[in-house]
């Protein structure tokens, strides 16, 4: 806001419509290049998932430009100046992480931190007697408590919109995967039992059309192979499209309290190292940024890639069906072989 | 009419899983055979080698009584009868091992990221796999097909050789 907008905001204040003012000065911000960068910028910051970030760049993609005062002006014009210093590396950079980016900064000195309401890098901070003991280690805490919340939300954010994809519970698949399993084996068992039944066996020789027994032979034979095939298949596209469930399942059960425990250990290095510096009042090391590094950090870009593939609920549907008419095969095929063993002969 | 046909179906399915499951699935699969297979391999190793089918015979005569009037299936001699009963009965060990040792697998296993698949360490591993998981289930197949062929009239054909190395029958 130049002088001129200035004495607007005052003539405004006393009773002078500046509607059109304030609707050029909005369409010429929203067409501004610090708003167009600042916007690309974010954009990128967002693409590390951080929730800090993600905020930010909705927040600037979101804001509304239809102001139709000098006062919502200056405040929306205040709003896109601090969107503008938070998407610069400096100030969104976690230095928990594994892969920064190019243009983040080497050492943890060159970031950017909230001087009570002036944004200034660490080394400056550190170095400006202005301020307490105190203050600067309040200021650096309040930091690093934004960058460990950041990495662990981002882990448990990931895991969180894993858990939400359309899947079938574990509960579910599990109970399916053990009866599908249990109809396989019983249904093979069962045909070889036709095979050496001596009442059967002749009419999977001879097969006749007016003896029961023929399709007590037949139909679990056609309805096995029919089913096996089907169950292949089934297995392994389900288990295909499930490895990126099974994968974050399995790594929030086993590995995500290991990762937590070793950011808060991270944590508390950068604190001590910080801290020491504060008391020194010495700037940070060029190349500190790679002093906290968070290893498992790279795990959450191989959650997050997951390939969510889509269920296949026609070859589901089938193979249910298939399932059932197994079931009421196998049944039927029971109660011929049980009357032919009563009566002694072949119905 | 020999039924040995039939095997195609499920060493198609055997070829098809070893090649085409995921490499989690691989693994907890291997995994878990891994010790029902050695059961197997173990008994059908004995057996061959010093005791020419005594073993499997053996067990069989043992629970013969019971499964034969479960199963009510007809067997030209005794032997046969006995390697049938032995076979059903190694067939329920080998999966009550199996699905145990899934359990404990899907429990204790830790999961490799599936978005770094494409490494050539994890391609060569999972040929490993799936030639591990081809020769497991192949190898247990075959032998639980040997010891039902009596029962089944397979035992003449083109894989009665096949067959009779791993269960000698009439020796």
């Amino acid at each position: 806001m130049n002088t001129i907008d200035r004495n607007r905001l005052l003539m405004e204040m006393a009773g002078i419509n500046c509607v059109n003012e304030a609707e050029a000065l909005s369409n010429a911000l929203r067409n501004s290049p610090l708003y167009i960068d600042s916007k690309i910028r974010l954009s990128q910051a967002a693409l590390s998932n951080f929730p800090s970030a993600l905020k930010d760049y909705a927040s600037l993609r979101d804001l509304d430009f239809a102001v139709t005062t000098l006062a919502d002006y200056a405040s929306l014009e205040a709003h896109i100046l601090t969107y503008a210093i938070h998407s610069f590396p400096a100030w969104w950079t976690n230095p928990f992480e594994v892969d920064k980016g190019k243009d983040s900064p080497l050492s943890v000195g060159a970031l950017l931190v909230d001087k009570k309401g002036k944004i200034v890098p660490i080394d400056n901070m550190i170095q400006d007697d202005a301020l307490s003991l105190e203050e600067k280690f309040s200021i650096i805490e309040e930091k690093i408590d934004g960058w460990h919340k950041d990495q662990s939300q981002r882990f448990l954010n990931a895991i969180e919109e894993a858990k939400l994809a359309k899947n079938a519970s574990p509960f579910v698949r599990a109970l399916t995967d053990f009866f599908s399993m249990v109809l396989l084996l019983l249904g093979n068992l069962f045909v070889l039992y036709t095979f050496s039944n001596e009442l059967l066996r002749p009419f999977f020789n001879e097969p006749d059309g007016t003896y029961l027994s023929t399709y007590a032979v037949y139909l679990p034979l056609s309805s096995m192979i029919l089913y096996d095939i089907l169950f292949t298949i089934t297995k392994i596209t389900n288990t295909r499209r499930y490895q990126g469930y099974d994968y974050v399942m399995n790594f929030s059960r086993k590995r995500l309290g290991k990762v937590l425990s070793s950011l808060n250990k991270k944590t508390v290095d950068i604190t001590k190292y910080l801290k020491g510096h504060i008391r020194n009042k010495a700037p940070c090391d060029k190349d500190s940024m790679g002093y906290f590094v968070l290893e498992e950090s790279k795990y959450v870009k191989g959650i997050l890639a997951l390939n969510r593939k889509p269920r296949h609920w026609i070859l589901e549907a089938f193979f249910m069906g298939i399932c059932w008419l197994l079931a009421f095969v196998l049944i039927f095929s029971l109660v011929i072989v049980i009357i032919n063993i009563q009566r002694g002969i072949a119905i | 009419m020999s039924l040995s046909w039939l095997l195609i179906f499920p060493f198609v399915e055997i070829l098809a899983l070893s090649f085409f499951l995921s490499f989690h699935s691989l693994k907890k699969n291997v995994m878990s055979l891994l010790f029902p297979s050695f059961i197997i391999l173990l008994i059908s190793i004995i057996d061959r080698v010093s005791l020419r089918g005594q073993l499997l015979e053996g067990i069989g005569s043992a629970i013969n009584p019971l499964i034969r009037d479960m199963w009510a299936f007809t067997a030209k001699d005794e032997r046969s009868q006995n390697l049938a009963s032995g076979t059903i009965l190694l067939v329920l060990i080998f999966f009550l091992f199996y699905f145990t040792s899934w359990i404990m697998v899907t429990r204790l296993v830790t999961l490799s990221d599936p978005s770094t698949n494409n490494t050539l360490k994890k391609r060569v591993v999972k040929v490993l796999m799936s030639l591990s998981f081809l020769s497991l289930t192949s190898y247990s197949l075959l032998y639980f097909v040997s010891g039902f062929r009596a029962i089944l009239y397979i035992e003449e054909g083109l894989l009665s050789s096949l067959f009779n190395w791993f269960v000698p029958i009439g020796a």
